[in-house]
């Protein structure tokens, strides 16, 4: 596993926070709850193949 | 590899920058096209109500007295009465003047509905009718300016930020 995925997590959930705060403060709620949602979708579409490999390992080491 | 990088990071922070730059100057761009046309049309009411100067000259002094780019509406309007032959209401040259000069200015299509419907008694009827027309529009325009003052500051600040987090965040995304 590449551990550079986790800083752009990180990167990502950070500038997320920061753009939902200023879209809130201009009174923006749809489109900061948009970019939340966007972000949890980028994110989600990162993690999905190492949930996949766990899921793998799982089956593998209780034979299932 | 690595020069190609630092570069496309670059050109992405530089043009998201623009972009929140132009997106937050977008609402006190229209702001000042609102209050040029409001001046136009303070001139026009003085032409009609003490000198009663014939429209195309009255509108060529308009955009004399006004700046680009809503001066540019009344000086093609101007010229398009002066050399009308075939026989075109004033309110379609209007719209034509409008529909050329449209492109330039920063104005929204509320705004150009409102100014569409000036045109439309245009010469029409008494002095009176002009002058509430004129007056009408006015009130329009000073509706949409303490609209947008309240509204601007907020903007401008949201689109600068928004600009330069999204590119980051674009940067994030794609590296």
């Amino acid at each position: 596993m590449d551990i550079s995925v986790v800083f752009q997590i990180a990167a990502v959930g950070i500038l997320v926070a920061v753009l939902n705060l200023v879209l809130q403060r201009a009174g923006r709620e749809e489109q900061a709850m948009m970019t939340t949602l966007a972000g949890l979708l980028v994110v989600l579409f990162w993690v999905i193949q190492y949930i996949s490999e766990l899921f793998e390992s799982v089956q593998a080491v209780f034979n299932l | 590899m690595t020069l190609i990088r630092v570069i496309g990071v670059a050109l992405t922070l530089v043009a998201s920058g623009v972009l929140g730059l132009y997106l937050s100057g977008l609402g006190k761009f229209r702001l000042q096209d609102l209050l040029e046309f409001k001046k136009a049309l303070l001139i026009l009411k003085s032409e009609i109500e003490y000198v009663a100067t014939p429209l195309p000259e009255a509108m060529a002094n308009i955009s004399v007295r006004t700046t680009k780019p809503i001066s540019l509406i009344f000086e093609h309007y101007s010229q398009s009465l002066k050399n009308n032959s075939e026989g075109e209401t004033a309110y379609q040259l209007w719209i034509a003047s409008i529909k050329i000069h449209k492109q330039k200015s920063f104005l929204k299509d509320d705004d150009w509905e409102i100014i569409e419907n000036f045109g439309k008694t245009l010469g029409y009827l008494d002095k009176q009718m002009q002058v509430d027309t004129i007056t009408f529009t006015t009130d329009y325009i000073d509706a949409q300016v303490s609209k947008l003052q309240e509204i601007n500051e907020k903007n401008q600040r949201m689109y600068r930020s928004l600009g330069v987090v999204g590119g980051i965040l674009l940067l994030v995304i794609f590296w």
